[in-house]
C-alpha cells in the first residue's frame, strides 16, 4: 500500500526524504489546494458544515476544522462518494480537539464514509509518520489498519496539478 | 526474583529531529518534563523512561520503558512538538523507529537504521 501526506510548507527544505517518514510522496498545498472560499477552484474545501452542505459537489475532499458533524452532510457526502480530511497537526497544536475528532470519526464510520488522513504540517517537525499517526489515532477509536488505509486515499481522491 | 514478578522492559530506538543538536541531558530533560505533560502524571509511572544509550553524532537514542507503557510512550512521543529549558525553546520531533526486547538488538537496529 502506498501512503501519501499533505503539508502546508515548502518541502524543498526538508532534511529527510518522504520514505524516511514512510510516505511514497509528500504533497504540498500548492499541488493539492485547500480553500475556504467555495468560488475558488481547489481540491479540498474547508469550512463549517452549513457551507460544505451547499458546495460539497464541486470538491473532492471536505474538511471541517472544528470537527462538528452534520448528519445531513454525511448522508449527502456518502451519496456523492466524497471523503473527509482529518488533520493530525491540529491534534498536535490543540490536543483538546481529540474529543471532537473521536466523535467525528465515530459518526463518519457509522455512515461508512471515507476518511483521508494528512498531517497538514506547517514545518518539518510537525510531520508524523503513518505509524505515529496510528499511535495517536488509536485514542480516537481507530485501528492501525484503518489509519494506514486512510493515508493511502489521498492520491485516489485528488488528482494533483 | 520470580519471572512473573520481575519488571519487563522494552527498548525503543528513537530518532531526534531538531534544529540544534541535543545532548543526552537534553533528552532526559524532555522525557522528564515534556512527556508527563502529554501522557499525564498518572500514566507516567507506567512508562518510567530512561535513556539507555544516546548517539550524539546521529542524534538517535535507545530509551528503556516498561513493557506495559510502551504503546503509551510511542503515542506520547508523537505528541511532543517542542521543549522549553532556561536557555532554549526549540521545536522537536522524537520519532520512534523500532521496538526491541533487548538493548543489544536495539543498538544493532539503531546502527543499521541511521
Amino acid at each position: 500500500m502506498k501512503y501519501f501526506d499533505l503539508v502546508d510548507f515548502d518541502i524543498s527544505s526538508l532534511r529527510f526524504l518522504p520514505s524516511f517518514y514512510g510516505f511514497d510522496r509528500i504533497f504540498t498545498t500548492k499541488e493539492i489546494s485547500i480553500t475556504s472560499k467555495p468560488t475558488v477552484k481547489a481540491n479540498i474545501l474547508e469550512g463549517n458544515a452549513d457551507m460544505l452542505l451547499k458546495y460539497y459537489r464541486k470538491f473532492d475532499i471536505l474538511h471541517i476544522p472544528s470537527y462538528e458533524y452534520s448528519l445531513e452532510l454525511f448522508a449527502k457526502a456518502k451519496e456523492q462518494d466524497k471523503a473527509f480530511l482529518v488533520s493530525i497537526s491540529q491534534i498536535l497544536y490543540n490536543p483538546f480537539i481529540m474529543y471532537r475528532i473521536k466523535n467525528f470519526i465515530k459518526v463518519a464510520r457509522h455512515y461508512n464514509l471515507k476518511l483521508v488522513f494528512a498531517s497538514l504540517a506547517r514545518d518539518e517537525y510537525s510531520i508524523r509518520s503513518v505509524e505515529e499517526a496510528a499511535s495517536i489515532l488509536s485514542y480516537c477509536g481507530l485501528t492501525r489498519d484503518q489509519v494506514r488505509y486512510g493515508y493511502s486515499l489521498l492520491e485516489r481522491y485528488v488528482k494533483p496539478e | 526474583m520470580k519471572a512473573t514478578l520481575r519488571e519487563n522492559y522494552r527498548y525503543i530506538v528513537i530518532k531526534v529531529i531538531s534544529k540544534n543538536n541535543l545532548t543526552k541531558e537534553d533528552l532526559i530533560y524532555i522525557l522528564r518534563n515534556e512527556l508527563p505533560v502529554v501522557v499525564g502524571k498518572l500514566n507516567y509511572p507506567s512508562i518510567m523512561p530512561s535513556v539507555a544509550y544516546f548517539d550524539p553524532i546521529h542524534q538517535a537514542a535507545v530509551v528503556r520503558v516498561l513493557n506495559e507503557g510502551a504503546e503509551l510512550f510511542r503515542s506520547g512521543l508523537a505528541l511532543i512538538t517542542s521543549y522549553k529549558t532556561e536557555n532554549r525553546n526549540d521545536k522537536i520531533h522524537l520519532m520512534p523507529l523500532y521496538t526491541a526486547g533487548t538493548i543489544r538488538k536495539a543498538k544493532e537496529r539503531l546502527n543499521s537504521l541511521i
